[in-house]
């Protein structure tokens, strides 16, 4: 592994020049120094204190998340160390890494299903590391689960319906006792239309539970963006899905970011999806980044190729 | 010697039964994730077949072989092989059921093999219980508390030297990491846990041949309350470390023994409080256990390599079996309410009555267990809670008993709140757990006040007047019920129908998931759990009216046991469960009622639902529920084979597999 530790300290994708560098995306120290600094944008409303005038200062206004330092141990394991990480809005990030490199640890502690040991998150401009999974939801996060995780006995309509209202906030006893709950016309359009676009129409009214793998990714998905998010954090969503499916999963990805230009947090294996749906990774191992950058420039590096593609390759082999 | 110590002494002994009990249930939690509430009743078995023995004319040692030795580890293995086993992998819930089930039916079993004599002076295992042996300082050491310190020190020794000197303490451990995982690496996670039964079941029995000389009568009602505070001191270790929950043991024991010697003897407080101790501590520790939070269900890394679990067959839907079981189920109705008002004499219209009343407490469980996958085992205290409220505020203030309904089914409601909001947050098992030592402590502290339940006498409930309009003859009281029973179900028709019902579906399923999508799981528990406990309230109100005068046994905490496995066994999924249930268990308790004491209703039905309630891992819906839907469709297709076309794809499927959902695609095109 010492070989994956030589890609960080050595840097070589980073300072590889990136085509067209808008904002600074690297968060290592050397790059900072490199870009201009601004000093005129004004501060965003967050609740703990900022460094006025800092590159991270623009950064956090212009991005959409930002995880500063993020660590999380499980007992001896040190699932996390000190990741940051930024998605910008409408932006589509990958995240890559070996089995067991902390990944879905991330997604978990950056929606506060795991409360990370160290560091902070900042989403749409408010500090959200003390706020409980549903207001972090609420407030615009989807995600999807590695494992599945349907709601058994329900259909597919429902989950749409009841991804929409409880990521408003809107579920109400007394709405129930009124009316069945029954769900407006906005919201049975909104329904319909994602069925549609992601081709679920026959099984529309079927319950969940007897759907096949790959149905059942593309109901997470709905029910993800039923929420209408801000930022879709899907957890290898092409896992388990054979290479029609994950294609035309891709195709519907890239359709929604065009409809609905939400940004895209993507934990993937198959680097194929990855690079057909990204334009930047961030590559884990052993819960430390390893690596940063623009797709190509963190694909093409040699250190990563081998250091994690073979990983990947002995990887899939024992699965 | 200081008083403390001479208060605390008598305490050891007490303590090293609680410690038995508290190792026994760690034993079989941490192997099979199974919190095996049966424990009190495998204690009381071995007890009595200890005593029966005894009174036999058998030696003391060929009794104690019999009951300790075979029957205890024999009832353990059973247990194991013949239930946990299976549902290893359930729910805490399901598990938790099963477990009920057994705790119901074990004792009322014994009843029927063994009679149901009056049993008194229990026998003690070796030497004269009474006899002073000799002196501590100033304390004299009796028969009985050697024996108990004895017995136990030498399971302890036994205990011991199997972890020390195999590899069995660790191999437990493992198993309750991940049994798959285990079983990958050659152990037989199988034969793991069947050791730990077996030496659960041992030390149940050994607990249960102690305890008995301890009361002057062996009654099964003392090893149930006992099991409080074992599950107390096993919740010390964590309901993990066997060493800590010994401890946790014999320090409760001392300490519940210092307190009654302090406190003023004779009144409510002091034997309230000295029974109520343990619940604190249990209480407090479930509310300070981190450990409890992380259930088993959800800390198997392998989980997913079992196959998903059948669809519900109450999930499966058959428009044409829909109609059918509508219009059967409303013309029954309809012509049971024309027969009660015209014809069925006055006292099977009470026994109907009280059976609607309780189908309302009932709908409390389909509420909270059915729809939510909550357990709740004080439902017989909300209960308790509403019917003294109604009745002391009609007592006092002149309240009608409709108002006093509400505001007791608002009481209940608050007191569910104060019980929920700590013990929700940490998981089905500590809600049980929780709401189990509520009941106790209610039932032992509060209600015997005369502001409350007035102790053994009892209070008295007027039947309520609307207007002009009395409801004093029972018939009039039987439609008023009947409104209300339609009332509450429609609420939770509505619920279920509606968008808390789906949350409550999504949470059942995934709380991860559903908070995910922005369900605040906490708030939704709370006022759920707070609903149901409302529901019982307005039920309990209704049947103190419906009986005229109640007292605290009418809402004894073993009674909210029974609730629970009579509406599991029935159906806890649907609102037609929980009447079947109410109806059903009190017409057949008044039909059997004829039959000898030892057959009679009150035994064989808990035996009869106790045991259904076991299946309830395999058949969630409930097993009459289940029946029923086969034999519905048993008659859709002899209607199909007769003529007519064809409702459902003619396959003959065995019972057991269900049939797909209409929305489907049809298997054979
Ligand atoms: N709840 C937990 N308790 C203990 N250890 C955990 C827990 N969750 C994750 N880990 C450990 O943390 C490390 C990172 O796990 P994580 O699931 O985040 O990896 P991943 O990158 O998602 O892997 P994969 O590609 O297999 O999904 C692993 O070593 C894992 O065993
Ligand atoms: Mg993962």
């Amino acid at each position: 592994m010492s070989k994956n530790v030589a890609v960080s300290t050595q840097g070589p994708l980073r300072s590889a020049g990136m085509p067209d560098p808008p904002s600074p995306y690297s968060i290592s120290s050397t790059s900072s120094e490199s870009s201009a600094p601004s000093t005129s944008v004004p501060g965003p409303s967050v609740g703990g204190p900022v460094e006025k005038g800092s590159v991270t200062d623009r950064r956090r206004a212009e991005s959409l998340l930002v995880a500063e330092n993020i660590s999380k141990r499980f007992g001896g394991i040190a699932a996390l160390s000190e990741m940051s990480l930024t998605v910008d809005r409408g932006e589509a990030v990958g995240v890559v890494g070996p089995n067991g490199a902390g990944k879905t640890t991330l997604f978990n502690c950056l929606l506060g299903i795991e409360i990370p040991d160290t560091g902070r998150i900042i989403f749409d401009g408010k500090r959200i590391d003390n706020l409980p999974v549903y207001k972090r939801a609420r407030m615009g996060i989807a995600r999807t689960f590695q494992r599945l995780e349907l709601f058994s006995e329900m259909t597919v309509r429902e989950h749409l319906l009841l991804a929409q209202r409880s990521a408003r906030g809107r579920v109400s006893l007394l709405a129930d006792l009124i009316n069945h709950g029954s769900a407006s016309k906005a919201e049975e359009e909104l329904a319909d239309h994602l069925l549609a676009l992601l081709k679920l129409e026959d099984v529309a009214d079927t319950a969940v539970d007897g759907l096949s793998l790959g149905h059942g990714r593309l109901v997470e998905l709905g029910r993800a963006l039923a929420m209408s998010p801000k930022l879709l954090m899907l957890d290898e969503p092409s896992s388990g899905l054979d290479y029609n499916e994950t294609k035309a999963l891709t195709k519907v990805l890239e359709q929604v970011r065009e409809e609905q230009g939400v940004a895209v947090l993507l934990v993937e294996h198959d680097l194929e999806m990855v690079s057909e749906v990204v334009s930047r990774l961030y590559v884990l191992d052993f819960g430390r980044l390893i690596a940063e950058g623009m797709l190509d420039d963190v694909l093409s590096d040699t250190g990563v190729r081998q250091a994690y593609l073979g990983q990947v390759a002995s990887g899939e082999g024992q699965r | 010697m200081p008083q403390i110590v001479v208060y605390g002494l008598p305490g050891i002994p007490l303590g090293c039964i609680f410690a038995l009990i508290a190792v026994g249930l760690v034993l079989a939690y941490t192997t099979s994730g199974v919190f095996n509430l049966a424990f009190g009743a495998e204690a009381y078995a071995a007890a009595l077949l200890f005593y029966v023995a005894v009174h036999a004319g058998w030696p003391k040692w060929a009794a104690f072989v019999v009951s300790v030795v075979l029957f205890g580890p024999a009832l353990g293995l059973a247990m194991d092989r013949y239930l946990f086993r299976h549902i290893r992998t359930a729910s805490t819930l399901a598990k938790l059921i099963a477990s009920l089930g057994l705790l119901i039916a074990i004792p009322r079993l014994t009843e029927v093999i063994f009679g149901n004599a009056v049993r008194m002076a229990p026998p003690s295992l070796i030497l004269n219980p009474n006899h002073i042996y000799f002196h501590l300082g100033s304390y004299a050491v009796s028969g009985i508390e050697i024996s108990t310190v004895g017995v136990t020190t030498a399971a302890l020794i036994v205990l011991i030297g199997l972890f020390g000197f195999t590899q069995l303490g660790l191999r437990m451990r493992a198993v309750v990491e991940s049994p798959r995982m285990v079983q990958l690496t050659g152990i037989n996670a199988d034969r793991v846990s069947m050791v730990a039964w077996v030496i659960s079941g041992a030390f149940a029995s050994l607990a249960g041949v102690l305890l008995a000389p301890l009361y002057a009568q062996l009654l099964d009602y003392n090893f149930t309350g006992l099991l409080v505070s074992g599950i107390a001191a096993a919740a010390i270790g964590g309901f993990t470390s066997l060493p800590l929950a010994f401890a946790g043991g014999i320090g409760l024991g001392v300490i519940q023994e210092i307190l009654g010697g302090y406190l003023p003897s004779g009144s409510i407080l002091s034997s309230g409080l000295q029974d109520a101790f343990p619940f604190l501590v249990l209480v407090v520790m479930l509310v300070a256990l981190p450990s409890l939070k992380r259930e088993h269900e959800t800390n198997d890394p392998l989980a997913s390599c079992d196959p998903p679990p059948p669809p519900l067959a109450s999930t499966l839907r058959n428009q044409s079996f829909d109609r059918w079981t509508r219009y059967a189920s409303w013309t029954i109705l309809f012509i049971f309410v024309l027969s009660v008002v015209t014809w069925i004499p006055g006292n099977w219209v009470f026994t109907l009555s009280q059976g609607m009343v309780f189908s309302i407490i009932f709908l409390s469980i389909t509420l909270l267990t059915g729809m939510s996958g909550q357990l709740s085992l004080a439902q017989a205290t909300f209960a308790g809670v509403g019917a003294f409220a109604a009745g002391q505020l009609a007592d006092h203030f002149g309240l009608s008993v409709i108002a006093g309904m509400f505001v007791g089914g608002l009481l209940a409601a608050a007191v569910g709140i104060i019980v929920a909001i700590p013990t929700l947050r940490m998981g089905t098992l500590a809600l049980a757990l929780g709401t189990f030592a509520l009941a106790l402590l209610v039932g032992s502290v509060v209600f015997p006040y005369s502001w409350a339940g007035n102790g053994n006498s009892g209070i008295s409930v007027p039947r309520p007047l609307i207007g002009p309009v009395s409801f004093q003859d029972d018939r009039a009281f039987f439609l008023l019920s009947l409104v209300i029973l339609v009332l509450c179900s429609l609420v939770i028709i509505m619920i279920r129908r509606g968008m808390v019902g789906r949350s409550l579906l999504a949470l059942r399923s995934s709380e991860v998931a559903a908070s995910t999508i922005g369900i605040d799981v906490r708030r939704l528990k709370i006022m759920v759990f707070a609903l149901s406990s409302g529901i019982a309230g307005i039920g309990g109100a209704l049947f103190a009216s419906l009986q005229q005068s109640v007292s605290p046994a009418d809402f004894s905490y073993d009674l909210s046991l029974l609730f629970v496995v009579v509406v599991v066994t029935a159906g806890v999924r649907t609102v037609e469960g929980a009447i079947e249930a109410g109806i059903g268990y009190y017409l057949l308790l008044q039909i059997m009622d004829f039959l000898p004491a030892r057959y009679s209703g009150g035994v064989i039905l808990p035996i009869l639902f106790g045991l259904g309630a076991l299946s309830y891992a395999r058949h969630p819906e409930g097993l009459v529920e289940f029946q029923k839907r086969v034999w519905t469709e048993r008659l859709l297709r002899l209607r199909d084979r007769l003529g007519g076309t064809p409702s459902t794809p003619d396959s003959d499927l065995p019972d057991e597999v269900v049939i797909p959902a209409v929305h489907h695609p049809p298997a054979t095109g």
